[in-house]
């Protein structure tokens, strides 16, 4: 009669046991908040200074730029040229918030259909959202927290007030 | 109808009426890849290019700064594709074919030479202003960020197209097709003599003077491409109601008048119909992805010039009547070109 019990005290243990496991793993293979904040004040400080080929080298395709799509590495170099170029200060001016997507951050970059399918098919599997403050209103990255993305930067929106 | 649904049918009846070898043949083969190569199949995942991997209708090339590509064909020709380019390679409808198709070749941005060694069997190349068709051996097609085109001919002959415009080139000859302006005379193009550069450039003061201007002839553009597409999209589906009708009646005639009449009327009515399907497929197809291509690779350049260079100024009056352009813009590629794609395109 107790011998369910028991099994189900094992399993219980087993699942404890591996989602301790996926945690440990989780941790180790995603970059926390306070790192994701970091990655974008590196970001807003390589536009600042006009590192363009530090943002080439940290960015990947397909890019999402507000409504845009940018499949090319040339498209997304011409970006950062132009972003760096244009003069913004692209702070930040005080704290970076991090946050995750939910099913209608889309919407925050674009009504068009084509960007809720770059969200459902080209956004990193664990991306972050990175607000970042600026003097004029806020810009917003994708970035994804996979620590061994060689281009964690996926998408930039600057929203102005 | 819907009609996704019915370009779906549209490409599942080719690839059921076109041999499995013909589909899957490789257009060609990296044979050289320097600096930071992305292949792209068919679906849009992206991966770095190798030497040696074939590349085949659907497959798009991007090339990054300080880097290169060369291509060579199954006919022994060879595609040089430059730095800071987007080349397609795509296929069109051609009745005179075995297969009912050839390929067709797009410059979406930056540079691509091509040496062609066999005429007969060589694709066409399009830009999203012009179609080359192939005379010659040796020439190189430029694609600004603005749509605009240049095409310089070093050897044989090459026909440019852009609307109703025509020019014949002969080597040392080049001619541009500027977005809002069409085509222009052919010039003296000497080899070695012209600088992508300079050409971008020319594009971007172009883009300054005027960005609503050029907006506004790029969706004139796009929506020629749209409205062609919509057109053998309801093409396509009004011979796909004369197939069904008729394979209805074929199959009578085998019930009611035996094999001979049967077949006579499908070789005679149903078989032509059938090829008939195809090519406005193909057709549609060709329309459809040259209005998408041009809102990816030129509508986007655009937008990220001119956005950037209004970031500061975002009450700017100039900014103010691109960015409600830009929105009519989107709303019409929303709307009309969004509902004609596939799945996958996105």
């Amino acid at each position: 009669m107790n011998e369910p019990f028991v099994g189900y005290n094992g399993d219980v243990k087993n699942a404890v046991f591996i989602v301790a496991v996926l945690l440990a793993a989780t941790s180790c293979t995603s970059l926390s908040d306070a790192k994701i904040a970091e990655a974008a004040a590196g970001v807003s400080d390589d536009l600042n200074t006009g590192d363009v080929d530090a943002l080439t080298g940290s960015s990947g395709t397909p890019f999402l730029f507000e409504t845009e799509i940018l499949p090319a590495p040339a498209q997304l170099r011409a970006l950062w040229e132009a972003l760096a170029a244009s003069g913004y200060d692209f702070g930040p001016k005080g704290e970076i918030t991090v946050l995750n997507p939910d099913k209608n951050t889309w919407e925050r970059f674009s009504s068009s259909r084509e960007v809720e399918v770059w969200f459902q098919k080209h956004a990193p599997a664990d991306a972050a959202l990175a607000v970042v403050p600026t003097d004029e209103g806020r810009i917003v990255l994708v970035v994804d927290r996979n620590k061994k993305s060689p281009t964690p930067i996926r998408g930039l929106k600057v929203e102005q007030e | 109808m819907n009609i996704r649904l019915l370009t779906a049918a549209a490409f599942a009846l080719i690839f059921a009426a076109v041999s499995a070898d013909s589909l899957c043949a490789a257009e060609g083969r990296l044979a050289y890849v320097e600096g930071n190569v992305i292949l792209e199949k068919t679906g849009g995942i992206q991966k770095p290019a190798e030497i040696g991997e074939n590349v085949s209708a659907g497959d798009t090339l991007y090339t990054a700064s300080d880097s290169r590509a060369d291509l060579e064909l199954l006919s022994g020709s060879t595609v040089i594709i430059g730095a800071d380019s987007v080349f397609n390679v795509g296929e069109i409808a051609d009745s005179e074919a075995e297969t009912r198709k050839k390929g067709f070749f797009r410059v979406l941005l930056g540079s691509v030479s091509f040496k062609f060694r066999n005429l007969t069997q060589e694709p066409e190349i399009g830009t999203p202003l012009t179609v080359c068709s192939v005379r010659g051996t040796d020439f190189t097609v430029y694609t600004a960020p603005d749509g605009t085109s240049m095409t310089v001919v070093s050897d044989g002959l090459v026909e440019v197209t852009s609307g109703r415009a025509a020019a014949l080139l002969s080597a040392g000859q080049g001619v541009k097709a500027v977005v809002g302006l069409g085509l222009g005379e052919p010039f003296e193009a000497k080899k070695g003599h012209i600088r992508y550069e300079d050409f971008v450039d020319e594009a971007l003061t172009r883009m300054d003077e005027d960005p609503s201007l050029v907006l506004i002839s790029l969706i004139d553009q796009m929506k020629e491409y749209v409205e062609q597409g919509e057109f053998f999209v309801e093409s396509y589906r009004i011979n796909r109601e004369k197939v069904i009708a008729v394979r209805e009646q074929v199959n009578s005639v085998f019930e009611d008048q035996g094999k001979e009449a049967g077949e006579k009327m499908r070789q005679m009515e149903y078989l032509p119909l059938q090829e008939r399907g195809l090519d406005l497929a193909l057709t549609s197809r060709y329309y459809i992805l040259s209005a998408f291509m041009m809102r990816r690779y030129t509508f986007s350049s655009l937008y990220i010039h001119i956005r950037c260079n209004y970031l500061q100024n975002p009450n700017d009056p100039i900014w103010s009547e691109f960015s409600t352009t830009y929105q009519k813009f989107l709303d019409i590629y929303d709307n009309r070109l969004i509902p004609l794609l596939e799945e996958e395109d996105l």
